[in-house]
């Protein structure tokens, strides 16, 4: 079964970065990082119906204060810095019997 | 159903709604150049809500549908709520550098929400009720609602009932079986031809004496007997000219009043959530009057972040960004401006909720944001003209700057003796430094400083207004206490 993976975006009233340029950059390490480990996975933003194995949570300061209850997910993670990464996600990669530094 | 601002501004166009301007009756209002920017601000608020990237402010959960809404028709529910409303505010101001409108009809439905709950209480009328239909309604169908609260008060020093002219003060002209008839006007009306409905509240407390003035009530902006003139703005005749953009600093967006006249409205019982009751319109002003107050904390801090982007640019085009005085401005508006956040958050933290359910800011610290408001934003822009330089208001229109007009002894055109004279900073163009120029211009003296200027200072209240509430809630009793005990004053 693909892995199912959520966005939420805060609001973006300050963003103190560019939060859809992180959107891609997170996208294009997961399609990577995935793709290594021979794995299908969806990305999405978030919606009520769906389970999502990770939930990743785009807040563009610190507070990053979006609201997430009303999504179902394994795991929430949140970016709230430019430096930010969903690294959570790469201890999929234990799971799946250990693949080599992939990121 | 959420709509998409282009889906709202085709539902404009199935409206009625009479306005009048220069003494005409302007029939096709929603595209007439000088109104089309207020428009543009409100779709604004349709448009975000349908990005990921801002749904988060820009839509809530109904408490009443439970349905997706959009914030602007919400009951806040939480702080945390009253919270996400101005840091939408402030968003929509980043967005539009202008008032976006949307805010009155939203602080309207949270005190009306309240206090009708409050008057059914009391005296067993059904106000509430009705006044849940009919926002259901509005959420359901995602309405632009113009909160309606001041009246052109005639005389300052008479009550109501006291001025020579009975219409000074909108009244309950006639009560129906079916409805009521009200006469009237409400001044200064924020959005209000961009608006699907009218909202009405009382401008004052009133006494039993003014039983008459004491209304509340919905009705649809093009009803019967409802009429509209709108409000001049400096230099909102540049938005006439042809192909105008460079010379309007914001050529998509800008704010909107007018004069709401209401002559004989005939307003069915199902819209009516205050008849009469003078002793809850106190109440119902103070709370709008309170979110209103807290509106601003957000908002206005969205626009100066558009001012102060607009300074810094103007710094580096100009070649004096480097300059230490001129950072320490900079970092003046910022703290400004962040001082006016800090208040319209904190007035959302310290919320709680009504009888009715839905939450309330804090009264003192909204009064306190809304009086900083009245001034902090003049500092902002004296700073930011500062910074600009006299240019933003001698500046040749774009017309000379795109002119083939002869006038050098060796053949330079206007544009050339435009563009030799005015260039300034390698790294930018002419016309991006008149462009910048221009947005400060628009905000700081143009028809944006409607919104970012006079507004501040009178919009949900003159300066005067939140002293009295300051005053009233100061707590200064306790104060002394305070001071008698260190000092050892039994
Ligand atoms: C740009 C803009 C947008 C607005 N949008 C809206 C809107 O959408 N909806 C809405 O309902 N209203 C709106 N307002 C109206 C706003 O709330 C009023 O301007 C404000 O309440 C002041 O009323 P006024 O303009 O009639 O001034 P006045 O009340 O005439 O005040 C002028 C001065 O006189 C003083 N004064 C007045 N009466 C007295 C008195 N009895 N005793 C002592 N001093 C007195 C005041 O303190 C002030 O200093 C808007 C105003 C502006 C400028």
């Amino acid at each position: 079964m693909d892995i199912l993976i959520g966005i939420k975006f805060c609001g973006g009233c300050n963003p103190r970065y560019d939060r859809k340029l992180k959107k891609e950059e997170i996208e294009n390490k997961l399609f990577t990082f995935f793709k290594a480990l021979k794995t299908q996975f969806n990305i999405e933003h978030a919606r009520e119906d769906a389970h999502y194995k990770y939930l990743i949570v785009i807040g563009g300061c610190s507070t990053c204060c979006a609201s997430y209850d009303q999504y179902k997910a394994d795991k929430v993670i949140k970016i709230k810095d430019i430096s930010d990464m969903p690294i959570e996600i790469y201890s999929f990669q234990e799971e799946q019997n250990g693949v080599e530094e992939i990121l | 159903m959420l709509m998409t601002g282009t889906e709202y501004i085709e539902s404009l166009r199935k409206l009625n709604t009479r306005v009048y301007m220069f003494g005409e009756k302007i029939e096709n209002w929603v595209d007439h150049p000088m109104i089309k920017p207020s428009i543009n601000c409100l779709a604004v608020t349709y448009d975000l809500a349908q990005d990921p990237e801002y749904a988060d402010l820009m839509t809530a959960k109904s408490s009443i549908t439970g349905e997706k809404i959009n914030r602007f028709a919400h009951l806040h529910q939480s702080s945390e709520d009253l919270k996400k409303k101005v840091k939408m505010q402030r968003l929509c101001g980043q967005k539009t550098a202008s008032c976006f409108q949307r805010c009155v009809g939203m602080d309207a439905f949270n005190a009306v929400f309240s206090t009708t709950f409050e008057i059914d209480e009391k005296y067993g009328t059904h106000y509430h009720e009705n006044f849940v239909k009919y926002l259901k309604y509005i959420q359901e169908n995602d309405l632009v609602v113009d909160g309606a609260m001041t009246d052109p008060k005639g005389d300052r020093a008479l009550a109501p009932h006291q001025q020579k002219d009975p219409d000074l003060f909108l009244r309950i002209k006639e009560v129906r079986e079916d409805g009521i008839i009200v006469r009237g006007a409400k001044c200064h009306q924020t959005g209000s031809i961009n608006s699907h409905e009218h909202l009405i509240m009382p401008t004052i407390a009133m006494k039993e004496e003014d039983k008459a003035y004491a209304v509340s009530f919905a009705v649809e902006s093009d009803a019967e007997g409802v009429y509209m003139i709108y409000g001049r703005q400096s230099c909102d005749t540049r938005k006439m000219e042809e192909n105008a953009d460079v010379d309007l600093g914001n050529k998509q967006f800008g704010g909107q009043e007018a004069l709401v006249v209401f002559d004989d409205v005939f307003v069915p019982n199902e819209r009516v959530f205050l008849c009469g009751e003078y002793d809850f319109a106190g109440m119902m002003v103070e709370r709008f009057a309170g979110y209103h107050r807290q509106s601003y904390g957000g908002c206005k801090v969205g626009v100066g972040d558009v001012i102060i982007g607009a300074a810094a640019l103007a710094a580096d085009y100009n070649g004096a960004a480097k300059a230490s005085h001129v950072k320490d401005k900079i970092i003046e508006m910022t703290h400004l401006n962040e001082t006016l956040y800090c208040c319209g958050i904190a007035c959302s933290t310290e919320g709680y909720a009504t009888k009715a359910g839905n939450y309330q800011i804090d009264l003192l610290l909204a009064n306190v944001c809304k009086q900083n408001v009245t001034r902090y934003p003049y500092e902002i822009v004296r700073l930011a003209e500062d910074i600009a330089g006299g240019l933003m208001v001698t500046m040749p229109s774009e017309k000379d700057f795109k002119s083939d007009t002869v006038v050098g002894k060796e053949g330079e055109t206007i544009g050339d003796i435009c563009n030799k004279y005015f260039a300034a900073a390698p790294t930018c163009s002419t016309e991006d430094r008149m462009r910048i120029l221009r947005l400060l211009e628009n905000i700081c003296l143009g028809s944006s400083a409607v919104g970012y200027r006079t507004e501040s200072l009178h919009g949900a209240g003159s300066p005067q207004a939140q002293r009295i509430m300051i005053a009233r809630q100061g707590n200064i009793s306790e104060k002394k206490e305070l001071a008698k005990a260190i000092a050892g004053i039994k």
